[in-house]
Protein backbone atom coordinates (compact mmCIF):
# COMPACT_ATOMS: atom_id res chain seq x y z
CA UNK A 1 0.00 0.00 0.00
CA UNK A 2 1.02 3.51 -0.90
CA UNK A 3 1.46 5.57 2.39
CA UNK A 4 3.45 8.60 0.46
CA UNK A 5 1.26 11.92 1.63
CA UNK A 6 -0.06 13.68 -1.89
CA UNK A 7 2.21 16.46 -2.67
CA UNK A 8 0.05 17.77 -5.52
CA UNK A 9 -3.72 18.63 -5.39
CA UNK A 10 -5.59 15.89 -6.92
CA UNK A 11 -6.46 15.69 -10.10
CA UNK A 12 -3.86 18.55 -11.53
CA UNK A 13 -2.18 17.28 -14.35
CA UNK A 14 0.91 18.84 -17.15
CA UNK A 15 -0.84 21.39 -19.50
CA UNK A 16 -2.79 19.31 -22.57
CA UNK A 17 -0.11 21.27 -24.86
CA UNK A 18 2.90 19.52 -22.67
CA UNK A 19 0.71 16.45 -21.84
CA UNK A 20 -0.17 15.03 -25.37
CA UNK A 21 3.53 15.11 -26.86
CA UNK A 22 4.82 13.68 -23.86
CA UNK A 23 2.03 10.40 -23.50
CA UNK A 24 2.97 10.40 -27.62
CA UNK A 25 6.72 10.16 -27.16
CA UNK A 26 6.28 7.15 -24.59
CA UNK A 27 3.67 5.73 -26.52
CA UNK A 28 6.60 6.06 -30.15
CA UNK A 29 8.98 4.46 -27.62
CA UNK A 30 6.68 1.53 -26.53
CA UNK A 31 6.31 0.46 -30.13
CA UNK A 32 9.47 0.44 -30.96
CA UNK A 33 9.74 -3.80 -31.49
CA UNK A 34 14.01 -4.59 -32.08
CA UNK A 35 14.15 -5.30 -28.60
CA UNK A 36 13.37 -8.97 -27.40
CA UNK A 37 10.05 -8.80 -25.29
CA UNK A 38 12.10 -10.62 -22.05
CA UNK A 39 15.13 -7.77 -21.73
CA UNK A 40 11.84 -5.17 -22.62
CA UNK A 41 10.12 -6.74 -19.90
CA UNK A 42 13.31 -6.63 -17.11
CA UNK A 43 14.46 -3.38 -18.47
CA UNK A 44 10.78 -2.11 -17.72
CA UNK A 45 10.63 -3.76 -13.80
CA UNK A 46 14.42 -2.17 -13.45
CA UNK A 47 12.55 1.20 -14.09
CA UNK A 48 9.79 0.53 -12.24
CA UNK A 49 11.98 0.14 -9.01
CA UNK A 50 14.14 2.77 -10.00
CA UNK A 51 11.11 5.19 -9.95
CA UNK A 52 9.21 3.33 -7.28
CA UNK A 53 6.46 3.51 -9.62
CA UNK A 54 3.62 0.87 -8.44
CA UNK A 55 1.72 0.54 -11.43
CA UNK B 1 22.35 25.75 -34.34
CA UNK B 2 22.05 21.51 -33.36
CA UNK B 3 23.42 20.79 -30.09
CA UNK B 4 25.54 18.19 -29.64
CA UNK B 5 22.82 16.21 -27.73
CA UNK B 6 20.03 16.93 -30.53
CA UNK B 7 22.79 15.93 -33.33
CA UNK B 8 23.10 12.36 -31.27
CA UNK B 9 19.27 12.06 -31.20
CA UNK B 10 19.00 12.94 -34.71
CA UNK B 11 21.59 10.67 -35.66
CA UNK B 12 20.41 7.62 -33.15
CA UNK B 13 16.33 7.79 -33.88
CA UNK B 14 17.16 8.42 -37.62
CA UNK B 15 15.49 4.90 -38.21
CA UNK B 16 12.82 5.91 -35.96
CA UNK B 17 11.20 9.46 -37.27
CA UNK B 18 8.08 8.96 -35.35
CA UNK B 19 10.23 8.86 -31.66
CA UNK B 20 12.12 11.51 -32.99
CA UNK B 21 9.45 13.51 -34.42
CA UNK B 22 7.35 13.61 -30.41
CA UNK B 23 10.31 13.63 -28.86
CA UNK B 24 11.53 17.22 -30.66
CA UNK B 25 7.47 18.39 -30.11
CA UNK B 26 7.19 17.31 -26.10
CA UNK B 27 10.91 19.11 -26.14
CA UNK B 28 9.09 22.71 -27.64
CA UNK B 29 5.95 22.16 -25.53
CA UNK B 30 8.50 22.20 -22.43
CA UNK B 31 10.11 25.23 -23.21
CA UNK B 32 6.99 27.04 -24.22
CA UNK B 33 4.76 25.91 -21.72
CA UNK B 34 7.06 26.17 -18.60
CA UNK B 35 8.59 29.57 -17.01
CA UNK B 36 12.41 29.46 -19.63
CA UNK B 37 14.53 30.75 -17.36
CA UNK B 38 13.06 28.45 -14.95
CA UNK B 39 13.83 25.57 -16.88
CA UNK B 40 17.06 26.70 -18.59
CA UNK B 41 18.53 26.82 -14.90
CA UNK B 42 17.42 23.20 -13.90
CA UNK B 43 18.41 21.84 -17.15
CA UNK B 44 22.25 23.23 -16.88
CA UNK B 45 22.16 21.97 -12.97
CA UNK B 46 21.21 18.55 -14.80
CA UNK B 47 23.86 18.67 -17.00
CA UNK B 48 26.56 19.55 -14.40
CA UNK B 49 25.21 16.70 -12.15
CA UNK B 50 25.25 13.96 -15.30
CA UNK B 51 28.50 15.50 -16.40
CA UNK B 52 27.14 16.62 -19.68
CA UNK B 53 29.28 19.08 -21.11
CA UNK B 54 27.66 19.84 -24.23
CA UNK B 55 24.84 20.46 -22.58
CA UNK B 56 27.01 23.17 -20.58
CA UNK B 57 28.51 24.85 -23.82
CA UNK B 58 24.30 24.98 -24.89
CA UNK B 59 22.41 28.12 -24.52
CA UNK B 60 18.25 27.95 -24.73
CA UNK B 61 17.24 30.89 -27.17
CA UNK B 62 14.16 31.60 -25.06
CA UNK B 63 15.78 31.49 -21.69
CA UNK B 64 17.69 34.62 -22.39
CA UNK B 65 19.96 34.11 -19.08
CA UNK B 66 21.83 35.95 -17.75
CA UNK B 67 25.58 35.19 -17.37
CA UNK B 68 25.89 36.09 -13.55
CA UNK B 69 22.89 33.53 -13.46
CA UNK B 70 24.67 30.64 -15.65
CA UNK B 71 27.65 30.60 -13.82
CA UNK B 72 26.56 30.57 -10.58
CA UNK B 73 24.03 27.77 -11.29
CA UNK B 74 26.32 25.24 -8.68
CA UNK B 75 25.90 27.67 -6.41
CA UNK B 76 22.38 28.10 -6.33
CA UNK B 77 22.11 27.31 -2.76
CA UNK B 78 23.96 30.45 -1.26
CA UNK B 79 23.82 32.85 -3.98
CA UNK B 80 21.34 35.82 -3.27
CA UNK B 81 21.25 35.83 -7.27
CA UNK B 82 18.30 32.70 -7.06
CA UNK B 83 15.12 33.99 -6.39
CA UNK B 84 13.05 31.50 -3.83
CA UNK B 85 11.29 29.50 -6.76
CA UNK B 86 14.35 28.94 -8.42
CA UNK B 87 16.11 27.41 -5.74
CA UNK B 88 12.72 25.60 -4.63
CA UNK B 89 13.09 24.26 -8.31
CA UNK B 90 16.79 23.71 -8.31
CA UNK B 91 16.58 21.73 -5.42
CA UNK B 92 13.40 19.71 -6.64
CA UNK B 93 15.89 19.07 -9.58
CA UNK B 94 19.16 17.64 -7.85
CA UNK B 95 16.89 15.20 -6.06
CA UNK B 96 14.84 14.41 -9.03
CA UNK B 97 18.20 13.22 -10.86
CA UNK B 98 19.72 11.71 -8.18
CA UNK B 99 17.20 9.71 -6.48
CA UNK B 100 13.86 10.57 -8.12
CA UNK B 101 12.04 7.62 -5.88
CA UNK B 102 13.07 8.99 -2.40
CA UNK B 103 12.69 12.84 -3.56
CA UNK B 104 11.89 14.69 -0.21
CA UNK B 105 7.78 15.40 0.49
CA UNK B 106 8.99 19.05 1.78
CA UNK B 107 11.30 19.52 -1.35
CA UNK B 108 8.10 18.44 -3.52
CA UNK B 109 5.40 20.62 -1.63
CA UNK B 110 7.74 23.86 -1.70
CA UNK B 111 7.70 24.06 -5.25
CA UNK B 112 4.03 23.45 -5.60
CA UNK B 113 3.69 26.18 -2.74
CA UNK B 114 5.77 28.94 -4.65
CA UNK B 115 5.29 28.53 -8.10
CA UNK B 116 1.31 27.17 -8.25
CA UNK B 117 0.29 23.71 -8.39
CA UNK B 118 -0.69 23.66 -12.46
CA UNK B 119 3.07 25.11 -12.54
CA UNK B 120 4.27 22.38 -11.02
CA UNK B 121 2.72 19.69 -12.81
CA UNK B 122 3.90 21.53 -15.87
CA UNK B 123 7.31 21.80 -14.39
CA UNK B 124 8.50 18.41 -13.47
CA UNK B 125 6.47 16.85 -16.69
CA UNK B 126 9.11 19.71 -18.40
CA UNK B 127 11.72 18.31 -16.55
CA UNK B 128 11.49 14.93 -17.48
CA UNK B 129 11.73 15.63 -20.80
CA UNK B 130 14.63 17.84 -20.11
CA UNK B 131 16.44 14.94 -18.33
CA UNK B 132 15.40 12.24 -20.82
CA UNK B 133 17.17 14.23 -23.68
CA UNK B 134 20.25 14.63 -22.09
CA UNK B 135 20.68 11.10 -20.22
CA UNK B 136 19.88 9.51 -23.87
CA UNK B 137 22.19 10.99 -25.82
CA UNK B 138 24.71 10.85 -23.12
CA UNK B 139 24.43 6.87 -22.96
CA UNK B 140 25.32 6.98 -26.62
CA UNK B 141 27.94 9.58 -26.94
CA UNK B 142 29.44 7.16 -24.70
CA UNK B 143 28.59 3.41 -25.96
CA UNK B 144 29.40 4.72 -29.70
CA UNK B 145 32.35 6.87 -28.34
CA UNK B 146 31.12 10.44 -29.84
CA UNK B 147 32.58 13.52 -28.64
CA UNK B 148 30.57 15.29 -26.23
Amino acid sequence: MNTRQPRITPRTYAAAPLRTPLGAWQAAVVRMSALDPVTTELVRLRCARYHDCKT
Amino acid sequence: MTSATQHSLNTHLAEFPDVLAELGLAHDAAWSTVNPEILELCRLRIAQLLGATSELAHRTPEAALHNDKYNSVAQWPTSSLFSEAEQACLSFTEEFVIDVANLGHATAVNVGELIGQQEFADFVSALLVIEQRIRISLAWQNLFGEAQ
